[in-house]
């Protein structure tokens, strides 16, 4: 068992297995050894007690299998479910997840971004995330125009 | 303020990732943040190689600019989407191009040859004229004549292939007539202005009167000097530079001779040569391009890929020339002259350097040309012309490669036009098609 304390200083139990899949913690843990020292992270583990027992990814498996790999934006059915949250906690879990180093759940939330930017038109962009244009009126023609005559084309 | 702006550029990649071309562009409009972040060479390298779609010609990645590589995984998802929704590729055939159509009042006959650049200027070759139409304003932009009892020749022969879009400036060399034998350049920018400049240095293709200019692509022609039936050269347009292909395929006889080009986009080029005489041997030859543009002139080019094909074809048209990430598959239809008939025939590209061949069934009724799209499962869609002199319609083909790898073709006709004695040809992507007839010339045009 692992005592994992947040910011906040509520204290969570959780096993060791369930944990190791943040690469983070995994490190703490080896650095600080079999000792009972408490670390601190943020709300996760809800997210691995559901993914125990799932495989870890390789090290360095985002540069030769990923890569290679199809570009797919599904999320399974519980995963979806964990997601749907509002924006502000979305990118919460997301920074949280990069932090934590958790490759899995950062996917999630970055699929997650991605479906919503999908089909969208610019504009609808600015409006969902809350984006300023801070273009100047003429750079965003002769900038942009040209490139975007083949995606128009879709 | 926006917390995914605010997202650190790593996420903001991770983000990227699951996005495609068009997204991306999308949200390269949203900010300042998203443009820059969309402009990181990563970014394409990434999806690049993520890509669902198969149509990725081989490139090495290193040799290409960023520019290239957006237009590359761009052009792979709109094929994508083209093949993935058949109902999309459907309204592209039978409805789209009823929407706009129109002729273009250019009286001029006669015309040797067309070139599309920019998907936008349509470059009219004649043999005393050079225009430029320009299709956004439905109007000429530029002609040059040829000075008083001179005749303009085009250094082209027999391997027009498509008017496949070209991206960078366009060139074209031609020769004021027979007699001056000066041979001269059209460059045309991307304003649709031409500039027309002397080339002493291409002195040599008309030294012995006569020439073959085989094929063009971007910056690149493949010249043949009709005195030298084995000298083939690659000639770098804009600079002038001439790369001597190194012939002959290690396993062929002495005599051979080149029969034809084709350039394959991802910086390849096809060459096929024959045995003279009534021999029925075929020999193939790829040549990877990229490198060439960085050495120095006079380096030969030599063949990545070597095969032979024991056919008894009397001309050989290549025609088509996607690749696809994985199997590497073109398709090119030979016509047995003595015949009229065109057979299909499919090459693999094998790791080992060899190139494979396996022909289908003849091809009925389609005698002048056949434009063809290939997919990464090997299927090829793409447009046919019927019977010349007897006002054929356009005709709609559909390859797929049976397990055998034989190829076998499905056309169907279309309701397009049937001008007199048309000729013509098509961009695909650009969605321009152009006929001529004996005064007039159609242009479609497909609107999305």
């Amino acid at each position: 068992m692992v005592t994992l304390v947040t910011s906040d200083n509520e204290k969570f139990n959780a096993e060791k297995e369930v944990v190791e899949r943040s690469v983070l913690i995994k490190n703490m843990l080896e650095d600080v050894g079999e000792s009972d020292q408490p670390i601190p992270l943020p709300m996760f583990l809800e997210y691995c007690e559901h993914h125990r027992g799932e495989p870890l990814p390789a090290p360095d498996a985002d540069t030769s299998q990923d890569d290679t790999r199809k570009r797919t934006t599904d999320i399974s059915e519980w995963d979806q479910k964990f997601i749907t949250v509002d924006q502000e906690m979305l990118f919460e879990i997301i920074l949280a997840a990069n932090y934590l180093d958790i490759k899995s759940l950062l996917d999630v939330g970055c699929k997650t971004v991605a479906n919503m930017i999908k089909g969208k038109t610019p504009e609808e962009i600015r409006k969902l995330f809350n984006i300023v244009n801070d273009f100047t009126p003429r750079r965003r023609c002769a900038q942009i125009k040209k490139e975007n005559e083949w995606a128009e084309d879709r | 303020m926006s917390m995914l702006v605010e997202l650190p550029d790593d996420v903001l990649f991770n983000v990227i990732k699951f996005l495609a071309a068009p997204d991306i562009f999308t949200t390269r409009k949203t900010c300042k943040r998203f443009q820059a972040i969309t402009m990181v060479r990563n970014v394409w390298t990434t999806a690049y190689k993520t890509s669902s779609g198969g149509f990725f010609p081989i490139v090495d990645l290193a040799s290409q600019t960023t520019v290239d590589l957006e237009q590359l995984v761009l052009r792979a998802h709109q094929m994508d989407m083209f093949w993935a929704n058949p109902s999309h590729a459907r309204r592209f055939y039978e409805q789209r191009w009823q929407l706009d159509s129109e002729t273009c009042g250019i009286d001029i006959s006669d015309i040797v040859d067309e070139g599309l650049y920019l998907g936008r200027y349509l470059i009219l070759h004649h043999p005393q004229v050079i225009l430029v139409y320009d299709l956004q304003i439905k109007n000429e932009v530029f002609r040059y004549n040829a000075p008083v009892n001179h005749e303009f020749l085009f250094l082209h022969n027999s391997c027009h292939t498509t008017i496949r879009d070209r991206e960078t400036d366009y060139f074209l060399p031609f020769v004021v007539s027979r007699e001056t034998r000066s041979v001269l350049m059209v460059q045309i920018s991307p304003l649709g202005t031409m500039t027309i400049t002397d080339c002493p240095e291409l002195q040599f293709l008309v030294e012995h009167g006569v020439y073959a200019y085989l094929c063009m692509s971007n910056d690149l022609a493949v010249i043949q000097p009709e005195h030298e039936e084995r000298a083939v050269q690659v000639i770098h347009l804009p600079s002038r530079k001439i790369y001597p292909f190194s012939l002959k395929p290690t396993d062929a006889p002495p005599d051979i001779s080149f029969s034809s080009a084709l350039f394959i986009p991802g910086g390849y080029v096809l060459l096929s040569f024959r045995t003279s005489g009534s021999s029925v041997n075929h020999f193939f030859a790829l040549y990877r391009l990229h490198d060439h543009i960085n050495q120095s002139a006079g380096t030969p080019l030599y063949p990545t890929h070597q095969g032979h094909f024991e056919v008894d074809f009397m001309r050989l048209h290549l025609l088509c020339s996607e690749t696809s990430t994985t199997g590497s598959l073109w398709f090119m239809a030979c016509l047995r002259a003595r015949y009229n008939m065109f057979y299909l025939v499919h090459i693999t590209l094998h790791g080992d350097g060899r190139l494979a061949f396996d022909m289908g069934d003849n091809v009925p009724n389609v005698l002048w040309g056949l434009h063809l799209t290939v997919n990464s499962s090997g299927r090829a869609r793409g447009f046919a012309q019927g019977k010349v002199n007897t006002h054929g319609p356009w005709m709609l083909c559909d390859v797929h490669v049976n397990s055998k790898g034989e190829p076998l073709i499905h056309i169907s006709t279309l309701n397009i036009l049937g001008n007199d004695n048309f000729i013509g040809d098509l961009d695909v992507f650009r969605g321009v098609l152009v006929s001529y007839g004996r005064n007039k010339i159609d242009i479609r045009r497909l609107v999305v």
